[in-house]
């Protein structure tokens, strides 16, 4: 089975989802009880995926090909590296929590919510394994469909503008993309005589500098860039999370902003390494922007969901300048950040769903002195609002730190503008707990509110244990990500040297 | 109450918080709440909203194009084949 072990992880949710489709709708309690046991057990045999893996090594492993359309070059081709790994062990780790914070929250259909959440993880896992382009753009397509459904039929008021919003800008980058796939594909077929989808085949052609090369990148940086959401295309994230039901707006900042940062890892800087270089300080200048931007407008949210949603912009310009530093500290910070970012934001996400269960509002206003009435609650709260404004400790720190120190090599403005985020952050995190936990009770409906249930604990404390595993011993998951970081750096300047030699002569 | 000026200062810790306040808390939090509401909602939600509305409004201009009465499809596809028919025969060698 070892050969396909990696094939397992990723389809197993969705068998899982086919199989929960089976069962009657009346049984709900057995529809919940398999759901949350296809979700453990994917984690649990995502985990020898981690300790299986060699971190010496930089080189995809796990790896998978089988010959799918072998006469359009399109191979069945799955493999992760350090780069992927903690991403596939993130989706498997969040899911079954998320599903287990849905128990009561998803009060309607609660058998298509679990069949469209595991098909959601397919669509996710295979994103992060997939190896080739044409297999890749399928799962990263067909992930969409699961996310459109669950903010258009389990969210909020305005989950239809939401959803639509949502799907239509993601596709309007992602067809760029396809475009640019496609192109890539011809280009290299005519000068190597090989068509193939190939991603690692692919990424040893060095492409001619220049107009071609800049429009390609370009075209895939776009699609990435609205996933991440970077500023200016990031309108589609207030709305979306905002409308999702807690599960979604979990999954969403978890897992989905990752594929627009891991997509720039995977793609843009191995197979256009000079564009790449050409744009590095376009893309770092937004991601600066979108860092400073993202936490101003977070300050001024009254909604506590679209305070987060925003912030996501934030941290989410920390990964893209950590990335484009193009050196190894930034890129670790940038993986391990996209880490944290999907445990502390995933966990402010669950903490507001808890306590919207309770009240059905996500005003600040609304709020007030909450210490007093759910003390337990109020003290996750505060760590994991620390987590995120990166308190040494706790895992932000490790991340922003590494990101620091990488844009400080590329540019010492840049880091010191981008450093600023991180009081911004503190500003808006801060503001916030203070006028919902502290000071008096001025609600009376605030007075009797019920403190954390042990299931609630049990969703929470994974989340809480890895915060500080990572705050206070990050080389485990730092560790694991090195030898990829190290190899990819070398092929994008071999490649882009390779390409000046190649306009030079 | 404070006594003399002198009190009223010292009272007030020499109006630090008032100076900051007015010098950096309030011009930002202005800034912010323009970046919140104005930018983030009109400038690029309406570009957002903008493209959607006129391909709307684009769809909907072209739905009257499509009548129902089959004499006007034939007579839009005549016109169509002698426009054909006028730009190859003004296109050909003589």
């Amino acid at each position: 089975m070892r050969g396909m072990a990696l094939s397992l992880v990723v389809f197993l949710p969705a068998l899982g989802g086919l199989l929960i489709a089976l069962l009657p709708r009346d049984r709900e309690g057995l529809v919940k009880q398999a759901t949350l046991a296809v979700a453990l057990v994917t984690f649990a045999i995502s985990l020898p995926l981690y300790l299986g893996f060699d971190a010496r090594v930089a080189d995809y492993q796990f790896q998978e090909r089988r010959p799918w359309m072998p006469s359009l070059g399109i191979t069945y081709h799955l493999g992760i590296d350090g780069i992927s790994l903690l991403l596939v062990l993130l989706t498997t780790f969040l899911m079954p929590l998320t599903l287990l914070a849905s128990w009561h929250s998803i009060e309607k259909r609660w058998k298509e919510f679990a069949v469209t959440m595991l098909l959601l993880e397919t669509g996710m896992l295979g994103v992060f394994a997939a190896l080739d382009l044409f297999l890749f753009y399928v799962f990263w397509e067909a992930m969409l469909i699961p996310m459109y459904l669950i903010i258009g039929i389990w969210g909020g008021t305005n989950r239809v503008y939401a959803a639509v919003k949502f799907v239509l800008y993601t596709l309007a980058g992602s067809l760029l993309m396809l475009v640019a796939i496609l192109a890539l594909f011809f280009q290299h077929g005519a000068a190597t005589g090989t068509y193939t989808f190939d991603l690692p085949v692919l990424a040893q052609y060095v492409l001619p500098g220049g107009q071609t090369q800049n429009l390609l990148f370009l075209a895939f940086a776009l699609a990435f860039a609205i996933k991440v959401p970077m500023f200016p295309f990031h309108t589609w994230l207030p709305d979306a999370h905002v409308e999702a039901p807690t599960p979604g707006s979990v999954i969403l900042a978890g897992v989905l902003l990752k594929m627009g940062t891991y997509g720039f890892l995977r793609f843009c800087l191995p197979l256009f390494p000079q564009a790449s270089i050409t744009f590095a300080p376009w893309v770092i200048a937004l991601a600066v922007i979108g860092i400073l931007y993202g936490a101003w407008v977070s300050t001024v949210q009254p909604d506590i969901k679209k305070l987060v949603a925003y912030s996501s912009v934030s941290h989410l310009g920390f990964v893209m300048l950590g990335v484009f530093a193009l050196n190894p500290q930034g890129l670790v910070g940038g993986i391990i950040q996209m880490v944290n970012h999907g445990l502390s934001t995933g966990a402010l996400f669950l903490l507001v769903g808890m306590i919207y269960e309770r009240r059905h509002t996500r005003l600040i206003a609304d709020y007030g002195g909450l210490w007093k009435v759910m003390p337990a609650f109020s003290v996750l709260f505060l760590v994991v609002t620390l987590s995120s404004i990166g308190l040494p400790g706790l895992n932000g720190f490790v991340g922003e730190f590494l990101i620091l120190v990488g844009a400080f090599q590329w540019n010492r403005t840049v880091a010191v503008v981008a450093t600023t985020g991180i009081i911004f952050a503190a500003v808006y995190m801060l503001w916030m707990y203070q006028r919902v936990f502290f000071g008096e009770v001025t609600r009376e409906e605030n007075r009797r509110l019920q403190d954390l249930t042990v299931r609630e604990w049990v969703v929470l404390a994974p989340v809480l244990v890895l915060i500080v595993w990572i705050g206070v011993y990050p080389a485990p998951f730092t560790g694991v990500t090195e030898a990829s970081v190290q190899a990819l750096i070398s092929q994008v300047q071999a490649k882009a040297a390779a390409t000046a030699a190649l306009a030079a002569r | 109450m404070p006594r003399n000026p002198l009190h009223a200062l010292l009272l007030n810790k020499y109006y630090v918080d008032e100076i900051y306040d007015a010098l950096i808390v309030n011009p930002a939090y202005r800034l912010y709440v323009w970046c919140a509401r104005v930018f983030d909602l009109r400038v690029i939600d309406g570009i957002v909203n903008g493209v959607g509305s006129m391909v709307v409004a684009w769809a909907r201009s072209l739905r009257r194009v499509q009548t129902g009465f089959v004499m006007n499809y034939a007579l839009t596809m005549l016109l169509g084949a002698l426009a054909v028919v006028a730009f190859l025969l003004a296109r050909a060698p003589r």
